[in-house]
């Protein structure tokens, strides 16, 4: 019961996060729309950095993995694949390499 | 009201947040599994929270038995402050379109959603909806996915998979790039900001704090930047 009302309020406040938004009086000047340009640019960088070196492993060998996994994702965004085929093939790259760092391991 | 072109474009172009949010759903499950949690409280938080970094914490402190209830929501609703911040962007963006499907576009809106949806320059909020709704849908079906078959995969395959949504992030970062050059200062400005407050000195923040104060501190630096070089 506890644990259904801490997420029962969790969702609610989060609700009200994501709806105060609307409510909030923006004055429409230049300044404001660069302010709100930046945001979602800052919140890509703000998630995924220094995570993403670390988030297969702290080994030097799973952060070299995730790195070559990076290094391809840089690819096939400046080809304009899809964000879908995108997130494919890079997870295969980064499960395979895995696979085979725990074969050498054994 | 709803144009549904728009909103089955949305849902088309979805695709690739509705895979990364996929190994997210199911590590989320996972976790659930590990410290013991049950998996219906994991979809449950999935469905009504809707916010990864959240439900892990939450995940996290159910383990312990004897929590207290006002500061895990405390924990949890510091954390879940960004979508006041996050979601502004996109209110401004569909100001003209009926209150009661932008607000219920709103509900959905998560950090990947709104960085897709701002980097496409779209203007439609039936095609917001379309995308939101999707990656809500792909998000709640992997944890149960998770909470079903977590067990049967190997640790190492789950941290590879892990890597997803950090490489969806990176990729649209990298698109943001293409799009406008100038946004290599924002990045460069965050990422600064964030080392800094990686230094012992600021260990008292909390985590959450230390998000809200690096987006909020970015993007007042880069709208002084880019107002002060319109004046020279």
């Amino acid at each position: 019961m506890k644990i259904i009302s801490v997420i029962l309020l969790t969702s609610l406040l989060t609700i009200i996060f994501r709806l105060a938004g609307y409510f909030i009086p923006i004055p429409r000047n230049k300044y404001s729309d660069k302010f709100l340009e930046a945001i979602p640019i800052s919140v890509l960088v703000v998630l995924f950095f220094p995570d993403i070196f670390v988030s297969i492993g702290y080994t030097l060998a799973e952060i070299s993995i995730a790195i070559i996994a990076m290094i391809s994702i840089v690819y096939m965004t400046i080809k304009k694949m899809d964000l879908g085929r995108i997130i494919i093939i890079s997870v295969s790259i980064a499960i395979i390499l895995n696979c085979i760092l725990n074969i050498l391991r054994r | 009201m709803i144009d549904k072109n728009d909103f089955l474009m949305g849902v088309k172009c979805a695709k690739g947040i509705a895979l990364a949010f996929l190994p997210f759903g199911f590590a989320l499950g996972l976790i659930a599994k590990t410290y013991n949690i049950s998996g219906m409280v994991a979809i449950l938080m999935s469905c009504l929270i809707y916010s990864g970094a959240s439900q892990t914490l939450l995940t996290k402190i159910f383990s312990s038995s004897n929590f207290d209830i006002l500061s895990t929501l405390l924990a949890a609703a510091m954390l879940n402050f960004r979508y006041v911040l996050i979601n502004i962007p996109m209110y401004k963006k569909f100001k003209d379109s009926n209150i009661g499907l932008n607000m219920l576009t709103g509900l959905f809106y998560t950090d990947e959603t709104v960085a897709y949806i701002s980097l496409r320059k779209e203007s439609s909020i039936s095609f917001a909806l379309g995308l939101n709704l999707t990656g809500y849908l792909s998000f709640c079906l992997s944890t149960l996915i998770g909470v079903l078959l977590g067990e049967i995969f190997p640790g190492y395959i789950v941290n590879s998979m892990k890597f997803v949504l950090y490489g969806a992030f990176f990729s649209l970062m990298i698109s943001a790039i293409m799009i406008n050059k100038k946004y290599i200062s924002i990045i460069i400005i965050t990422i600064v900001l964030k080392l800094i407050l990686m230094l012992p000195f600021f260990a008292f923040m909390p985590k959450s704090l230390q998000i809200v104060a690096v987006l909020f501190l970015s993007s007042l630096i880069y709208a002084h930047m880019s107002t002060r070089g319109d004046k020279i």
